[in-house]
């Protein structure tokens, strides 16, 4: 009798993994799939992109689109590639500043919230949450109209100011979250022992919540670094130019050029991809919260 | 000073600091309220005065006039607008009904102990990464008419006789976007539906075991109920995200073919920066905040009602 239940029970293990196996083929095929596209159609020789159907595994990897953005971009035949480099030195320093600017102020908001006795604050959260949901075409109009009456248009300090306020309640949400889980004796301890609320929070608090910290940064410079919409609408000219518009603009000129755009699509995404690669753990628990809202 | 001089007040000490406490409250927030309120309030308050105007920012001769409701009365009689909610109620519908199937089984199998998982989980975090307009451009490739790898696989696989011009027919061409869409949401929704699944305790599973519940059995009765304010959430969600959707629409097809993708938060886009119809798009862009306000405040109750705020 028992022998018979154990032989069916590993019958249906190895069923279960069998469709395990499958299962995972499908999630690494479904997800990585279109990124091989992306990988594949940045290094097709000029001539093997047009193939029909299309070249799945490009004979020789040709670097030359790469070559083209990076190094040659001032060449004339590579007009389409100029400036590349120059957006995403300018999408580095934008989502820098987002960052620096999110996690320093967002901390101390969300300690506020996640600490002391603040007035209404179901309400405020409540309010925080909302924001965060708006999306930026919701209220980019009166903003737009505002910016050009008073010339701050096409500045990139324009950007980090706008993006800030964006991510910031995202920022305030995650780390309320992170510093509520914190025990709150280690604080009162260093309370007792002298040190003054701000002393604790600096040398008690921050200290303890460098994880939190990390994954509410890592938001806030991947957020920023991705953000099309308001680059769109708020800059105009080369000089500020993020990759996210540069890449959008090859499309309209260069449609065809599909192996300049794939390279400048990697280029652009390099940065972010590593940075969820590297603070994955982090990011991880974050994610939840904030990636379903588009 | 003059509570100083009654000897049975409680200790001054504990005083100073609710005091200081309170003020300390006000000066962390102050920055960051500064940020969120003053450039995202300002511009609500703002369109509140020019929703009920036409500025005639192209006809600059005639100068800003007030119109009333003439705007909100424009946006029900524009047939546009309508269709431009009905399609991103389409986009939210179908994206649900795609996305959330595939996620809840990329959840169970993530959920499964196997080598290497940890690799697994990063490697999904790669689609929510990429720039959502670098997005556009990888289905772009996918789905071009003439050289695109959705042709290419089709063909070869026999499936179709020739190619097709998939994202010039109307007909598809919205329906293909909420699939590209779909490849983008699928990490979040999965890390959600993968964090119920973790709060959900192993010994209902192994109570549902001794009493002979088979896998289907212990799924449908078990992991579903338990995983329906994960759902709700992602519902509530995924329904705000469709009135945010702009980038990948504006790289794949602008709004076209004859209209045919333009949901709403592209249509705001195309009245308030296209065509300069400012006061209109001003008052668009309340109907949608009040539109979102509704969904969160739905979303804020199930957080609190259905115990999802610890998990998430």
């Amino acid at each position: 009798m028992r022998l018979v239940y154990r032989r069916g029970f590993n019958l249906s293990r190895t069923i279960s993994k069998i469709l395990l196996y499958f299962g995972l083929a499908f999630f690494l095929i479904y997800m990585l799939g279109p990124v091989y596209v992306m990988l594949i159609t940045s290094v097709t020789p000029e001539r093997e992109q047009l193939a029909v159907p299309p070249a799945w595994f490009p004979s020789n990897v040709d670097i030359s689109q790469y070559m083209n953005i990076l190094i040659y971009a001032d060449r004339p035949e590579n007009v389409a590639a100029r400036g590349f480099v120059r957006s995403l030195l300018n999408t580095f320093l934008v989502a820098s500043g987002v960052t620096f600017l999110s996690v320093t102020l967002g901390s101390l908001a969300a300690y506020a919230y996640a600490r002391l006795a603040m007035p209404f604050r179901e309400k405020i959260i409540f309010l925080l949450l909302f924001t965060e949901m708006l999306p930026g075409v919701v209220i980019a109009l009166p903003l737009y109209l505002t910016i050009r009456q008073i010339g701050l248009m096409d500045k990139l300090i324009t950007l980090v100011i706008l993006e800030c306020s964006f991510s910031l309640p995202f920022t305030i949400w995650i780390l309320r979250g992170y510093f509520l889980s914190l025990p709150r004796e280690l604080e009162d301890a260093a309370m007792v022992d002298g040190c003054s609320r701000v002393g604790a929070l600096f040398r008690v608090v921050y200290p303890l919540a460098t994880p939190g910290l990390f994954a509410a940064a890592a938001f806030a410079f991947i957020g920023s670094w991705n953000a099309f919409f308001l680059p769109l609408i708020f800059t105009s000219s080369a000089e500020t130019r993020t990759a996210p518009l540069a890449v959008s603009l090859l499309i309209g000129r260069f449609y065809v050029q599909f192996g300049l755009l794939a390279a400048a699509g990697t280029l652009a995404s390099i940065t972010p991809v590593v940075l969820a690669l590297l603070f994955q753990r982090y990011v991880l628990s974050g994610l939840v919260a904030g990636a379903l809202k588009g | 000073m003059r509570v100083l001089s009654q000897p049975e007040q409680r200790p001054l000490r504990q005083r100073r600091f609710m005091l200081s406490d309170r003020w300390l409250g006000w000066l962390l927030v102050a920055p960051s309220f500064l940020f969120i309120f003053g450039l995202l309030g300002y511009p609500l308050l703002y369109s509140l005065t020019i929703m009920f105007m036409d500025l005639n920012i192209t006809r600059p001769w005639i100068g800003p006039q007030f119109v009333g409701l003439g705007n909100f009365i424009d946006m029900v009689q524009n047939s546009e607008f309508w269709a431009s909610l009905g399609r991103t109620l389409y986009f939210a519908a179908v994206s649900i009904v795609l996305g959330t199937p595939i996620a809840l089984v990329f959840a169970i199998i993530l959920n499964q102990d196997f080598p290497l998982r940890g690799l697994a989980r990063g490697l999904m975090m790669i689609p929510w990464a990429i720039p959502h307009v670098v997005n556009g451009v990888i289905w772009a490739r996918i789905y071009d008419a003439n050289y695109g790898m959705l042709n290419g696989l089709l063909y070869q696989f026999w499936i179709i006789q020739g190619y097709i011009p998939w994202l010039t027919n109307p007909n598809l061409a919205l329906f293909l976007i909420v699939v590209a869409e779909v490849w983008v949401s699928t990490p979040g929704l999965t890390l959600l539906f993968l964090a119920g699944l973790q709060t959900i305790p192993s010994e209902l599973y192994e109570a549902a075991s001794c009493d002979g519940a088979g896998v289907l059995q212990k799924f449908w009765y078990i992991t579903l109920p338990l995983l329906k304010p994960m759902g709700l959430v992602a519902l509530v969600l995924k329904t705000i995200s469709a009135f945010g959707i702009f980038d990948i629409i504006y790289v794949l097809t602008g709004g076209g073919p004859a209209n045919s993708t333009q949901v709403l938060g592209y249509y705001i886009y195309m009245e308030s920066f296209k065509y300069l119809h400012v006061g209109y798009g001003a008052a668009l862009s309340y109907v949608i905040a009040a539109i979102i306000l509704g969904l969160v405040f739905i979303y804020s109750r199930i957080l609190r009602f259905e115990g999802v705020q610890e998990t998430v």
